[in-house]
């Protein structure tokens, strides 16, 4: 039956519009079984109680979206700004990284929500407290992957780089960076989705605006219908920016994704 | 003259336990100019330090290594390299991988490029110069990767193993290609190998190096007229072949050079 059916799924555009049928799928199961179980609306709404709130309550909605969106991007940009020339600098120079891995490490082990509170008295309930939070969140996936990318380049390649005559500075412009692609976008894939998580840690804490806020919001008034609206929402965006990387890598460096396979 | 000139060279790398492991002692060599010479011996012998301390990624730890051009020329003018594996970079085409010593160096210029060409031409690959190297088979990228070498026409060619990972049929094309190359250039070559009967058809001299730290290679003069498909059955190629096994084997140093 399983050879059949992947008989039947290959070759055919069938394999593509799998995982669009598993959603509906899920949709519908969602919507069956709060109907036949009659869950309370403020327990669990169903997924038409939800499209009814995107219907009356939407473009409101998408004014605090637009500002976790800002929140994110805003803290994103920054790490990636912050991350890789840190990365370059501590995958070509040993001292260094042996001076701040560990320094590294043992912030990105202290839980962000902890810490999110702190940094709300230290620099106040505006945007800066809730970027700051997304960078924490976000910085460490993309440094990682960008130092293990540099120190990926095969040992071959250095030394035939070398004997052509290139300068360190070379080396890294013309050959440890380009190679180091497909690692970097693997950190940016993570650290995007992270940067929606600690986007909404920051609004939790201190924000007037925005899903994370909503979400709080609704819930201290029982209403889970916005709520969750608020939740498919942040889904929704984390999605289309990891998507978005993808996007972004097959434009600017196709190599990287046949590197990848 | 000579063109590499090792004088009583010693390399000794320090293990992890905090000892010495001497890889390479008292070693002596003369590569003449335009010379095509092979080193072969068993594994562990030396041969790839050999050439990594004449590609100066290695120091010695004691001796010298004298090579021609030294003062006067850079990068891959003075002495160029070509790996087991063709380590193209993926993203650059096949002409701008040719052409990355040439970028190293200095700007690229109409001449380079057309000297790329003619090298693509002159392996057979002119229509590939816009592909990207995952879309060539192995032979094809090997192919590339003695053209990069050859870009900036340089003094000396080291080669490590460069046809080891080929598949046998594609082996014998290339050895031929590097051979009329040789011959068309008479660019200096190390050539270190596994494969006896490579070394034979390719080397005008061989250097065989014994599994003892120390022991001086056997040189062995190689004289055949062709070096074409024909040759390989040849009584004077297996006497060769023979010779050169009898020094690997430890066998005695008349027999080589008998």
């Amino acid at each position: 039956m399983q050879r059949l059916l992947h008989r039947f799924c290959k070759g055919t555009g069938v394999k593509r519009l799998l995982p669009v049928a598993a959603f509906v799928l899920f949709l519908l199961l969602w919507q069956a079984g709060t109907s036949i179980f009659k869950v309370p609306i403020f327990i669990l709404p169903a997924p038409s109680d939800i499209l009814a709130e995107f219907a009356s309550f939407g473009l409101h909605m998408l004014g605090h979206a637009g500002a976790t969106l800002e929140t994110i991007l805003l803290g994103f940009a920054l790490s990636i700004l912050i991350a890789i020339p840190l990365g370059a600098l501590i995958a070509s120079w040993r001292l260094l990284s042996d001076a701040l891995f560990p320094l590294i490490v043992f912030a990105h082990a202290i839980p962000v929500i902890a810490l999110a509170p702190i940094i709300v008295v230290s620099l106040g309930t505006g945007l800066a407290a809730r970027v700051v939070v997304v960078v924490l969140i976000s910085f460490f996936p993309i440094l990682v992957s960008t130092v293990t990318g540099l120190r990926a380049t095969p040992a071959d390649v250095l030394d035939l780089s070398r004997v052509a005559g290139s300068s360190h500075l070379q080396r890294l412009r013309m050959i440890e960076l380009p190679g180091a692609i497909p690692f970097v976008f693997n950190g940016l894939r993570i650290g995007v989705s992270a940067a929606v998580i600690g986007a909404v840690v920051g609004e939790f804490v201190a924000s007037d605006r925005g899903l994370g806020y909503l979400v709080v919001h609704s819930t201290t008034n029982f209403d889970i219908r916005r709520a969750m609206s608020a939740v498919v929402l942040l889904a929704l965006i984390s999605v289309m920016l990891y998507q978005s990387m993808e996007w972004l890598q097959k434009a600017l460096f196709p190599w990287s994704l046949k590197a990848e396979e | 003259m000579d063109a590499i000139r090792f004088n009583d060279v010693t390399v000794q790398y320090r293990t992890r336990r905090g000892g010495a492991h001497t890889a390479l002692k008292n070693f002596d060599l003369a590569v003449r100019d335009q010379e095509f010479i092979s080193l072969v011996g068993p594994s562990g012998c030396g041969k790839s330090t050999v050439l990594r301390a004449a590609a100066r990624l290695i120091a010695p730890t004691s001796g010298s290594i004298a090579l021609e051009g030294e003062r006067t020329l850079r990068g891959f003018e003075r002495v160029a390299i070509v790996f087991q594996r063709p380590n193209l970079l993926p993203w650059l085409n096949v002409l701008d991988n040719i052409l990355y010593p040439v970028r190293v160096l200095r700007r690229v210029s109409q001449e380079d490029r057309a000297r790329a060409s003619a090298l693509l031409k002159m392996v057979g690959l002119t229509d590939a110069s816009q592909r990207a190297p995952e879309e060539l088979s192995g032979g094809m990228q090997q192919r590339v990767a003695i053209c990069r070498a050859l870009v900036l026409n340089p003094k000396i060619l080291l080669m490590d193993e460069p046809f080891s990972a080929l598949d046998a049929l594609t082996r014998e094309e290339i050895q031929f290609e590097l051979r009329r190359i040789h011959e068309a250039t008479r660019m200096t070559t190390l050539f270190v190998t596994h494969s006896v009967s490579e070394a034979v058809l390719l080397s005008d001299r061989i250097a065989i190096m014994s599994s003892a730290v120390g022991k001086a290679p056997i040189l062995c003069q190689i004289e055949l007229n062709e070096r074409s498909e024909d040759v390989l059955t040849t009584e004077k190629f297996t006497t060769y072949a023979r010779r050169v096994r009898n020094g690997i084997y430890g066998r005695s140093d008349a027999a080589v050079a008998a």
